[in-house]
């Protein structure tokens, strides 16, 4: 600047003055602001003081100032946008305190030494408290978390109108939910590593190209032809992006075409300001649309290249989350769903208060929008648990040579289907299942090479894999072309070993005398010659996949060949499940909807009575009833087979539940009513005295606040 | 050859100091400046009174903030030549004024050539 040196001192006495000035002013107003956290005048007028300090400070190269005045204007301009910040973070006035401390050490240390201008650690320690400040206010504002405090905000001033019914209870509900939400900071965690591109366009390259450029400017080594690179990335990806944006983010995709035509039409350079500008456009575009690039650092140095005619290979974009984050993810959401239950609680509570229904409209769009959001939330993050059947598939060709080389038999795998998607969280039991259903294949299915050409099959046998994807759950079958399964011979060693009386060798049918191959008293031999270095018992395996609910089909060709089959269902994974509430007695259960069959009504006529209990006929078939009042000891007032009962003689129907059973006989439930169906989130019992009660596999928290229990369908089908 | 030749500028920034420094910049450099002002609404009234030629408008102001000041003068005299004088944190608002009409911007803290360069083009001195 063309002053003179003894100008430029008297103007640098005159900054000074101005600072002492405007430390005397942010004073004043702190003191105001902690009385009236919410005044917008004295919110604004903070801001601009801060940032008046850093525009004069920087242009006297006070850094130091600069620097903490520029995080404090950062930090007072989110407030200026949001006033409750200041009351949600009360903490914040504390800082800005401190800095108009540390400014007034500064200023007063200049007097002595003019040199007193950069940054030392104590300022530098302020500034990442500035900033873990600013990032706390961030990671709280996410967009579900502001819709659902704004609702709690809402319910706030609805109390009042309320004193007249029992406010105890929403009272409660409202700070359960206000502890919910403070779980969802995880959101951000989860959603920032997942990059995928926008409505089929990639915007990756074009990003990264632009970030890079930015970069070397914002260094200090920005040339035209880095400006040129940059512009027609940016160009390209608004010419993309307002193709493909939707409504919300048009208004920003404008901003960038606006500011990419001025950038031209006013002869523009990339200086510090144009810098910032595109900066703050490209980070809320990549937030907007996920878009996330690797550092710019691991790319070779250099950012100028790329151009126009590039060529792009499509990229595999991978993700790489830790899974215990998302485990705890997962947690949080399964909360929230138990949280917006009682948000649909509360609203039905209001209506029955009588409150004013434009408001109860509103309250209840907003309940399901986060409701939605929550649902949609759980299902990408589900979707990022999964992955490709092929991660255990690819051991299975090398298990099979080693175990036909040991036992010199001679045996070829094919695998069909190893890019269906599995829940991670099923790899490790569903492949300790296959090991011993593929062993055994090859083991006990497969003949040797001179028998099986004696029986006119090839000398080399064939163990094929097969993963079918159905509409709610996933088919692993293992097929091989061996004897098949001799059923005489395995109940004459099922007798041996003692699994078996002779008795009921006699009576089991032939679908049970197959599952036995399952059973671990007639494995041993497995055990014995356990090839794959696994000590697990094929019993344990049964229990793991029954804890998915999966189910196991075979299908015995003897002579010809063996099929197992295993079938998890993919609704199993999800925490949430649809359940029907039913009333048995003074109590309630909740069955989740996937043990459920049918619910059919009959005529007490038709339900016959017998010693052990009672039977009634639909569709041909016998179906038995589980009498859970008998079977859980409830008070049995109106239990239907007394029908001395008074209740009962003036019944002319009953509501039976008929379970999904994975045996041929059919058996129900007998309901005395059907509450009704909704999402529930299930709780395992984390107390090992509950997990041994019978007939129930967990609990679930119901929007009105009531734990109930949760029926186990398979127990109960045991019974 | 000094760049300016007398021509009437009027300064507004709310910081004494910043209204000195650019004074002295566009005194040496030949121009006149007839004004300072230390508000938005100040600001108003000295336009109204001297109808400068040219105008170094801060933003981030008292009473008034520089873009609503920038409407008003615009809104009532399109031809004016407006250089938004802001700093680097106000990138996109600054962007925006220039959508509505600023010629050109200068930003804090300035250094001699980039003031004289924005001055250069948005009087369309050669």
């Amino acid at each position: 600047m063309s002053v003179t040196d003894e100008n430029l001192a008297e103007l640098f006495e005159q900054y000074k003055d101005e600072v002492r000035e405007t430390i005397g002013t942010l004073d004043n107003e702190l003191v105001a602001i902690e009385q009236d956290p919410t005044s917008s005048e004295t919110i604004f007028s903070l801001f601009r003081n801060m940032h008046s300090l850093k525009g004069s400070s920087k242009m006297f190269n006070v850094d130091n100032i600069a620097n903490i005045a520029h995080r404090l204007e950062d930090l007072m301009s989110m407030i200026d946008k949001n006033n409750a910040i200041l009351s949600k973070h009360p903490k914040i006035i504390d800082l800005l305190f401190k800095g108009n401390d540390i400014f007034r050490d500064i200023i007063a240390r200049l007097e002595d030494d003019i040199s007193y201008t950069t940054m030392t650690a104590d300022h530098v320690a302020f500034v990442g408290e500035i900033q873990s400040q600013i990032d706390k206010i961030n990671r709280r504002d996410s967009h579900l978390v502001d819709a659902a405090r704004k609702l709690l905000d809402d319910l706030e001033s609805l109390m009042p109108s309320l004193e007249e019914i029992d406010t105890e209870g929403l009272k409660k509900d409202m700070a359960d939910m206000a502890s919910g939400l403070a779980l969802v900071t995880l959101e951000e965690e989860g959603a920032n590593q997942i990059r995928f591109n926008y409505n089929g366009v990639d915007l990756t390259e074009d990003v990264r190209l632009m970030d890079e450029n930015l970069t070397l400017f914002k260094d200090g080594k920005g040339t035209a032809d880095t400006a040129k690179v940059f512009v027609e990335a940016a160009n390209r990806l608004y010419k993309n992006l307002a193709e493909v944006a939707n409504e919300d983010a048009m208004q920003l995709i404008a901003e960038l075409g606006d500011g990419l035509g001025l950038f031209e039409e006013k002869e523009l350079e990339m200086d510090q300001m144009m810098v910032e500008f595109f900066g703050s456009m490209l980070g809320e575009l990549k937030e907007k649309f996920h878009v996330e690039v690797e550092a710019p650092a691991q790319k070779a140095a250099g950012g100028t290249r790329g151009g126009g005619g590039a060529v792009k290979e499509p990229q595999v974009k991978t993700i790489r989350v830790d899974e215990a984050k998302i485990d705890l993810f997962l947690e949080s959401v399964g909360k929230l769903i138990t949280k917006s239950e009682i948000l649909n609680h509360l609203q039905f509570s209001f209506r029955q208060a009588g409150i004013d229904t434009g408001l109860l409209r509103d309250f209840g769009s907003v309940s399901r929008t986060i409701s939605n959001d929550i649902v949609n939330l759980q299902r990408s993050i589900m979707e990022v648990r999964q992955v490709e059947m092929n991660n255990i598939l690819k051991k299975f060709p090398r298990l099979v040579r080693d175990i036909s080389h040991k036992i010199g038999k001679e045996a070829e795998m094919n695998i069909t289907g190893e890019r269906v998607p599995i829940d991670k969280s099923l790899l490790d039991d569903v492949e300790q299942a296959m090991v011993h259903i593929v062993r055994n294949a090859v083991d006990h299915g497969l003949e040797e090479p001179a028998a099986r050409e004696a029986a006119g099959k090839p000398r080399r046998g064939s163990v094929n894999i097969r993963v079918t994807p159905e509409e709610a759950a996933i088919l692993i079958e293992v097929a091989d072309d061996g004897r098949g399964l001799d059923i005489e011979k395995i109940k004459t060693k099922a007798v041996e070993r003692g699994v078996l009386t002779p008795e009921q060798a006699e009576v089991i049918s032939e679908k049970e005398a197959e599952m036995l191959i399952f059973n671990s008293g007639l494995s041993t031999k497995d055990q014995a010659t356990d090839l794959s270095g696994r000590g697990v018992g094929m019993d344990v395996v049964m229990t793991n996949l029954k804890k998915w609910n999966g189910e196991v089909l075979i299908n015995n060709q003897p002579g010809q060949g063996l099929t197992v089959g295993l079938r998890l269902p993919v609704t199993n994974t999800l925490l949430t499940k649809e359940a029907i509430m039913l009333r048995v007695g003074e109590s309630t259960f909740c069955l989740p909807l996937e043990f459920v069959n049918e619910i059919v009504t009959v005529p007490a006529l038709a339900v016959h009575r017998h010693k052990d209990g009672a039977v009634f006929r639909h569709r041909d078939m016998v179906i038995s009833v589980i009498d859970l009042k008998w079977l859980l000891g409830l008070p049995r007032a109106g239990a239907f087979y007394e029908p001395s009962e008074a209740e009962d003689l003036s019944r002319e129907t009953h509501v039976f539940i008929i379970l999904r059973g994975k045996t041929e006989s059919r058996k129900s439930i007998l309901a005395d009513e059907i509450l009704g169906q909704q999402k529930i989130v299930i709780k395992e019992f984390e107390l090992e005295t509950f997990r041994k009660l019978p007939y129930f596999n967990g609990l679930t928290l119901l929007g009105d606040g009531r734990v109930v229990l949760i029926l186990d369908s398979d127990k109960l089908l045991d019974s | 050859m000094s760049l300016g030749s007398g021509q009437s500028v009027l300064i507004v920034d709310d910081s004494p100091v910043m209204r000195q420094m650019l004074t002295n910049l566009f005194v040496s450099h030949g121009f006149n400046v007839v004004a300072q002002a230390a508000d938005g609404e100040e600001a108003l009234v000295l336009f109204e009174k001297f109808r400068p030629e040219l105008t170094t408008l801060d933003i981030v102001m008292p009473k008034m903030r520089g873009t609503e000041v920038l409407e008003i003068i615009l809104g009532k005299y399109p031809e004016s030549n407006i250089i938004m004088a802001s700093s680097v944190s106000d990138a996109r608002t600054v962007m925006h004024c220039l959508k509505i009409g600023a010629r050109q911007y200068i930003v804090k803290p300035y250094d001699e050539e980039k003031v004289m360069t924005a001055v250069r083009k948005a009087l369309n001195i050669a």
